[in-house]
């Protein structure tokens, strides 16, 4: 029974994400159905756990279960209608040549290989103490956090003001499954890294206009150590993967949008900036580096409307949970100061020490081998080769977070904040990861200087 | 193209190909390891709370075990857990440190839906602690990496660097 609760919860979990996805897609003659099948679990994780939240307001229990169900069927039917209607139709894409074939059979048994491993290994510190902990305390109280989990001292170890995108997922399954089952709550991190390899090769091979250069670079995404063998990495149910993902995905498809017009493109950009603040709270500052750079290039397109539309979804997220958390009196531990110039003033002196912790941790081949030298390389290709509005945005979207993230701990309330750079640095290194790969993928291909581009139409990958 | 027109290309190409070598070299022994090491599951609802309680202090099926210890507890009043306060003066009284307080909080993690006050202490701070704690204001006291200080009344050790107090009620 266990078995059959977890696929109906992917089930009407996908079906959420398939009808949001062909919705936007509505109007498209083909539709990837690689891309689609990703952008699904995306939007479909965000939705249930929006829903939930929502919803679990006013309900609790088996309506709530019932009413969330309901909703994603109806989402998913409206959406099916929306491509029937506009006759749409599915394009498998299928790897020309032995590199691309190779390339591909290698990413599966990559895929393969993670999920695996995935199911070996326990749930990390903050993936059982700060996640799944939302995931159970929900369950055991008829699918709601009680109030009493906010506003009690005893638990804020747990970070009761994390928001809910990932714990909330996890709830899905648990309430179709009936109980809080911490092996089979491991695979949502396992798909979650099979849909970043895809999307990252899908948006690489759009951006290069290579799809060896896409695959390239998801074959190589494992090969980061940090990411398969690091605590923090994709095996131990954190936050940071899929907020990675999510973030590669916004800036990917803001690309495509500036460079080909794509009102999709930017639709589907839009909702990516709804879910960053949704799974992390550091999701808050790439959400500033997205608009950030969603700004520049709407700028110089002179396209401001359209990209001001597609900030709305985020900000009244972001002020939606600020005000749930205010009427729930969360307590909750402050790891940071509120940033002011008097504090600057006194912290300035930890800008020598940050930035020294951060070359240490770049540096530190048991977690990223020589993966931010090759980054660094992309970027000085970016600078020197490709000057245009795409390389800007590439640039800005890898090294504005680690700016941001940096300059954080000038406001760490730690008694020794070099100790929380080295406990947390290494995780949001992690989350810029996906982009960095993004950037290599672009100049990859030898004596290329245009923007995105199409690969030969008869390729679907990239359609 | 020229001899020199090919330089760049193939400078491109060498540098590309070194830093791919470079990843799979690096990161493919940890990967075989990983496969190698271990099995899949147990495919267990407990499958990750279980093997760090048992890791820490030694108690097999611990957190149903912890959990129906803890229901026999009067209901409405809080669990006191105290864990150790950081400060350490190496690597290994840091480890210390880190499974007492992880050990608290898995002690949090399993007692909802009672009410918890972790505390953080040290040797010499301990008894000041305890003694902020009104004898009727708490279900019992959870010492986590620490040994329960005696004259405390009935302490019940439940496994390796853990120790229950439970409260007794004063008329």
């Amino acid at each position: 029974m266990i078995l059959v609760g977890l696929l109906a919860a992917y089930f009407t979990l996908l079906s959420a994400g398939v009808g949001l996805t062909l919705f936007i897609f509505r109007g498209r003659r083909q539709i990837n159905v690689l891309e689609c099948c990703c952008l699904s679990w995306l939007f479909g994780t965000g939705l249930v756990s929006l829903l939930l939240w929502i919803c679990g307001i006013f309900l609790s229990g088996f309506p709530l279960q019932i009413t969330v169900t309901a909703l994603c069927i109806l989402v998913g039917v409206v959406g099916w209608r929306e491509m029937h209607q506009s006759r749409s139709r599915f394009v498998v894409p299928r790897p020309n040549g032995f590199l691309e074939w190779f390339l591909t059979s290698l990413l599966l048994i990559e895929i393969g290989v993670v999920l695996f491993i995935s199911c070996k290994h326990t749930l990390g510190w903050d993936g059982l103490l700060v996640w799944e902990i939302k995931a159970r305390y929900a369950f055991l109280s008829g699918g709601v956090i009680p109030a009493e989990y906010y506003s009690h001292p005893g638990r804020a170890f747990s970070h009761p003001e994390y928001p809910l995108g990932i714990p909330f997922t996890e709830l899905w399954l648990y309430l179709w499954m009936g109980e809080p089952h911490q092996f089979w709550v491991k695979t949502i991190f396992g798909v979650f890294y099979a849909v970043g390899a895809i999307l990252l090769a899908l948006l690489a091979t759009r951006l290069s206009g290579r799809r060896w250069s896409g695959l390239l670079v998801a074959v190589l995404l494992p090969l980061v150590p940090f990411i398969t063998s690091a605590p923090g990495g994709v095996i131990v149910g954190y936050a940071d993967f899929p907020l990675s993902i999510v973030y590669l995905t916004g800036l990917g498809y803001l690309i495509v949008a500036t460079a080909k017009d794509d009102s999709k493109a930017l639709a589907i950009y839009g909702i990516c900036l709804a879910l960053l603040p949704w799974i992390k709270r550091e999701g808050l500052i790439l959400w500033i580096v997205l608009v950030f750079v969603g700004f520049i290039a709407s700028w110089k397109t002179r396209k401001l409307f359209r990209f001001g539309m597609s900030l709305l979804p985020g900000l009244v997220l972001i002020a939606a949970w600020q005000v749930y958390l205010a009427s729930v009196h969360f307590v909750g531990t402050s790891d940071f100061s509120l940033p002011a110039l008097a504090t600057l003033s006194e912290t300035a002196a930890r800008i020598g020490p940050i930035g020294r912790l951060l070359l240490v941790e770049m540096f530190a081949q048991s977690d990223w081998s020589i993966f931010w030298l090759a980054a660094a390389v992309s970027i000085f290709y970016l600078v020197c080769r490709f000057r245009n509005m795409q390389s800007i945005v590439l640039i800005g979207a890898t090294l504005i977070p680690l700016v941001l993230y940096c300059a954080t701990y000038l406001f760490s309330n730690w008694s020794s904040y070099t100790a929380h750079v080295t406990s947390s640095l290494p995780r949001l290194l992690m989350q810029i990861v996906p982009t960095g790969l993004l950037a290599i993928a672009t100049v990859l291909p030898f004596g290329r200087s245009e923007t995105v581009r199409s690969v030969k139409p008869n390729r679907s990958f990239t359609s | 193209m020229s001899f020199r027109g090919h330089i760049p290309i193939a400078l491109h190409t060498i540098l590309w190909a070194g830093v791919g070598c470079v990843l799979i070299f690096s990161a493919a022994p940890g990967l075989y390891r990983d496969i190698r090491s271990s099995r899949i599951g147990p495919v267990d609802p407990n499958r990750s709370i279980e093997p760090y309680f048992r890791g820490l202090t030694g108690i097999a099926n611990g957190p149903q075990r912890l959990g129906d210890i803890l229901d026999s507890l009067p209901r409405r009043k809080p669990l006191v857990i105290f864990v150790r306060e950081d400060g350490a003066q190496n690597v290994s009284d840091q480890n210390d440190i880190s499974q007492s307080q992880f050990l608290g909080m898995l002690v949090a993690y399993i007692c909802w839906p009672r009410e918890v006050r972790m505390i953080r202490v040290n040797s010499e701070t301990v008894r000041q602690q305890i003694a902020t704690v009104g004898p009727n204001s708490a279900a019992g006291m959870v010492f986590c990496g620490l040994s329960a200080p005696s004259g405390l009344g009935q302490s019940i050790h439940l496994g390796s660097g853990i120790t229950l107090v439970p409260a007794v009620e004063t008329p």
